[in-house]
């Protein structure tokens, strides 16, 4: 299978943003998304990491089209796919889908799990009532949701159990392609590990490419085949995890990594702490988008934005230190 | 600041423009204006020369314009019963109308905030309860109703004060009197409810946890933040001042604004009856343009140019 | 909860505790109200089987008879007019008169009000903000002078005061469901809802509005009783519901000439307004505290 399932170009997405003191200032630019390209195959999980206003949310929304680009091409099974809402951007919603955050905003509080889970059969009218019960039903039982919990209120469920009908509602049109926007953030530690097991078995048996979004590093090694870091809207390195977290070839993974806790690095270990500004996606820095805050940056690096370089592996880097 | 002040200028502007439009529409889709003003059996040739002096046979947006640049210039028409200008008939009745409405204003504000806040204090306890029927009692019960009432127990049964008419102190208790009942009523509520929303806000709890007194804290706390919002519902009070006389000066045959429209409305003179809605829009902007500079002066955030809690 | 201190036998202190607990979630003056406004209704919807004469049935030898219990007779129960028609036959016809008008023009103002509340959420960019310049004006005058001069210029046919009375309150309504549907575009189940795929009419007619509709169902219950007030005001002036039709407010207006004389002819007709505003008025802040304390 070489065709990607998801595939994305270039993709950017900048604001108009109106400046907070009166008529006087000329208009800036958010640049939430900038040249961001990467593909997704099917059965396989690519990660996006950052930290938050790094601009993995925007990409997700943008890679599903719900949300519309400056520029830049996103194409799934080779079929471009516009923001536009119309007959046939809401027939690619049934091969794509998304996982949010927070399960209870995102769950209408005055109906049942079990209807929340029928809700998509409904909407594209798929077989008879009763059949999509049954059917809403085993979606259910897939995801582990006991029966005895099927007909509670949003407010009535853990924050486990309320992403396990979101993410069943998700699946129940068997899309091809789940993007899933840091869905664990907001549940305990232990459900995490259960969540993350449930999206790894139903990816397995779906054959279900996934976007998984996440600033926990932790996770993202643990489920995903390849790893994309995100820096103020742009990937600056891109490879497989074991790589990626063994050997960070980008100053800024390297701080990321260093920050990961673990016991077996010892005494020794010095995390790499950044100093500087934190980020601002108005006032971009000129050339690196990292340079103010890199510990090995150079003259150059406020000169020249460094472009996407190849290295053996598989892996990619933006980093203007870094030759292949 | 300024920001805020000019948006909101900018708003009242448009309302006041969209007032004296909609004037000119509903006259103008009321059929044709000079079979209404003139009777339909004047002569041809005289309703003929009333629509050449109105501009009647003019485009619309001819008229439109012309209807605008009347206004600047002063010329409002003039009244059918008496001919006299429409404007100078709507200006001289407003004393008698300020007459009963300022004091009946200045009653609501003494009774109606001092029981709200009261109640507010003692919420859900008897007194509390006892107020706030009062006051639903109090709205809605319509005005005439309750005119009529005290025209009965007090004119009538106990033969204390006239029962209408115009001249002494005593013709204007009762109007007074009814004005300020079902006014206090309305603030009564509206300050409790205000004064609750603010007493429960965690401010406050701090403010006693620091070791304010309960007085301080109602007084320099409470009372100033709950003030926001009622100022908006006093402004929107005053600028009805002389509309919401309508009714108690029909009933006590009062001769202010409210009972020249009535009457003005039963005889269809309309160049009167729109002098009069220009009159109260005029009222109504500048309350609210009195009021948004009270907000600055009153709630700090909108002086820096946060939005504030106006919707 | 004390098994021991009362004395009194199991059964009747459970069934006292079961009362109070009724009366509680109940309180006694909401049944009061919810039984006149039940009344209220049945009298308007049977008016045609409930009056005794005809309401605009003269009979000149009974003028101005008292009603039953201050001097009258049974046969007209509330006494008579200045022209001997029944003034209970008068009440129920008003009744329903009154009714009907504060019903459809509720019920178009809510209409009007939800509809472009929601409009203007969803669009936003200058549709919205032409919501918000005609909520601005309706707002900003008092909505009796507007009345009165629509009524200057175009008379005062009974389906054109209904549509007038359907402008009240209208903008209140806007500007709650606009608050509140922009506050669940916001709040994800409704952007969820829409990235589902589900067109724009289902995501407000399956979630948006039953969401709001607790809120919308409370503000009705502020709008009723203002055009209940606002028509019989209008009435009483001579200016609302004209001869022959019967309406409480005209009646009050008709009985104003006989205060002393004949004081029934306005006091059953005010009575009626009174008792029916004020029950809307406690069931709706009942309502309220039951269903969305949120809001003031």
């Amino acid at each position: 299978m070489n065709a990607p399932l998801l595939e994305v170009r270039s993709l950017a997405r900048h604001y108009r943003v109106r400046p907070q003191r009166g008529l006087l200032g000329r208009p800036l630019t958010l640049k939430a998304v900038s040249d961001v390209s990467f593909s997704v195959q099917a059965g396989k999980t690519l990660g996006l990491v950052g930290e938050s206003g790094c601009g993995k949310s925007t990409t997700a929304r943008l890679s599903l089209g719900l949300t519309a680009s400056t520029s830049g091409q996103i194409h799934f099974e080779g079929q471009p796919v516009s923001s536009r809402r119309d007959a046939r951007w809401r027939e690619m919603r049934r091969h794509m889908q998304m996982v949010y955050q927070d399960p209870l905003s995102v769950l209408d509080k005055r109906l049942p799990a079990l209807a929340q889970v029928i809700e998509p059969l409904d909407i594209f009218k798929v077989g008879v009532a009763g059949a999509r019960r049954a059917s809403a039903q085993a979606m259910l039982s897939e995801v582990g949701l006991n029966p005895s919990l099927w007909h509670r209120y949003p407010h009535e469920l853990s924050g486990g159990q309320r992403q396990r009908v979101v993410l069943a509602r998700a699946l129940i049109l068997k899309p091809r392609l789940l993007v899933c926007d840091e869905p664990i953030s907001a549940l305990d530690v232990s459900i995490q590990a259960q969540v993350i097991n449930l999206l790894q078995d139903l990816q397995r048996q779906h054959r279900l490419g996934m976007l998984f979004i996440s600033h926990d590093l932790k996770v993202v090694r643990q489920i995903c085949d390849e790893v994309a870091v995100m820096y103020l809207g742009r990937i600056v390195e891109q490879g497989p995890p074991q790589l990626l977290f063994a050997q960070p070839a980008h100053p800024y993974t390297q701080a990321l990594v260093s920050a990961i806790p673990t016991l077996a690095r010892g005494r020794d270990h010095r995390r790499i702490l950044l100093e500087g500004d934190p980020p601002n996606p108005i006032d971009m820095p000129s050339g690196c988008a990292f340079h103010p805050r890199c510990p090995q940056a150079r003259a150059e690096c406020r000169e020249r934005a460094p472009a996407m370089q190849t290295l053996p592996g598989g892996r990619k880097v933006a980093c203007l230190h870094v030759s292949s | 600041m300024f920001r805020y002040l000019s948006e909101r200028v900018v708003r009242l502007l448009i309302t006041l423009f969209l007032v004296l439009s909609f004037a000119f529409v509903i006259l103008r889709l009321s059929g044709d204006p000079a079979l209404i003003i003139m009777s339909p059996d004047a002569p041809p040739e005289a309703i003929e020369a009333f629509r050449k002096a109105w501009g009647l046979d003019a485009p619309l947006w001819q008229q439109y314009v012309g209807y605008f640049v009347n206004l600047f210039q002063g010329n409002f028409g003039t009244s059918m019963k008496d001919g006299a200008p429409a404007m100078q008939t709507v200006l001289e009745r407003i004393p008698a109308t300020l007459a009963i409405t300022v004091p009946a204003l200045i009653l609501q504000l003494l009774i109606g905030v001092p029981a709200g806040v009261y109640a507010a204090l003692h919420h859900n306890s008897r007194i509390d309860r006892f107020l706030m029927g009062f006051s639903i009692a109090g709205h809605t019960c319509p005005s005439f109703v309750l005119a009529l009432l005290l025209v009965m127990i007090f004119a009538v049964g106990l033969g204390w004060l006239p029962t209408g008419g115009y001249g002494t102190l005593q013709h204007a208790l009762l109007p007074i009197l009814t004005l300020s009942l079902s006014g206090a009523a309305v603030l009564a509520r509206f300050t409790r409810s205000a004064m609750v929303e603010v007493m429960g806000q965690p401010y406050i709890r701090a403010a006693l946890a620091k070791g304010l007194s309960w007085r301080q804290v109602v007084f320099r706390h409470a009372l100033p933040n709950a003030a926001i919002p009622t100022v908006t519902l006093i402004g929107m009070m005053v600028g009805g001042l002389i509309a919401g006389a309508v009714v108690v000066e029909t009933v006590f045959s009062w001769p202010g604004e409210g009972r020249l429209l009535v009457t003005s409305v039963a005889s269809r003179d309309l160049s009167v009856v729109q002098a009069i809605l220009l009159v109260v829009a005029a009222c109504m902007v500048i309350a609210n343009l009195i009021v948004d500079a009270l907000y600055v002066m009153l709630d700090p955030r909108l002086r820096s140019g946060h939005r504030g809690a106006r919707a | 909860m004390n098994t021991l201190s009362t004395g009194l036998p199991a059964p009747f202190r459970q069934s006292r505790s079961r009362l109070a607990a009724f009366f509680k979630s109940w309180p006694p003056l909401v049944l009061m109200s919810l039984g006149w406004l039940l009344l209220m209704l049945v009298t308007a919807v049977c008016a045609q089987w409930l009056m005794p004469y005809e309401f605009s049935q003269i009979d000149l030898r009974a003028r101005l008879q008292p009603p039953v219990l201050f001097g009258g007779t049974w046969a007209h129960a509330l006494g008579t007019d200045e022209l001997g028609r029944d003034v209970l036959s008068r009440v129920v016809s008003a009744i329903q008169i009154s009714l009907l008008i504060a019903f459809a023009s509720t019920a178009i103002s809510t209409l009007l009000g939800v509809v472009l509340g929601m409009l203007a959420a969803h669009f936003r960019g200058w549709i919205e903000n032409v919501v918000l310049v005609l909520i601005d004006f309706q707002a900003s005058m008092p909505f009796m002078i507007i009345a009165l001069a629509v009524l200057a210029f175009f008379g005062n046919s009974l389906p054109l005061f209904i549509c007038l009375m359907g402008f009240y309150g209208w903008e209140r309504t806007a500007r709650i469901s606009r608050s509140l549907t922009i506050a669940s575009n916001e709040q994800g189940y409704a952007a969820a809802a829409h990235d589902l795929g589900a067109s724009a009419s289902r995501v407000y007619g399956r979630h948006v509005l039953p969401n709001i509709a607790s809120t919308i169902i409370v503000n009705i219950t502020v709008t009723f009783p203002g055009v209940v007030l606002l028509e019989s005001g209008l009435s009483f002036l001579g200016l609302g519901v004209q001869p022959p039709m019967a309406s409480l407010g005209n009646m009050v207006g008709y009985g104003r000439e006989y205060l002393q004389s004949a004081p029934w002819l306005l006091l059953c007709p005010s009575a009626v307004i009174v008792m029916t505003t004020f029950s809307i008025s406690l069931v709706g802040d009942w309502l309220r505290d039951r269903l969305d304390p949120s809001i003031s």
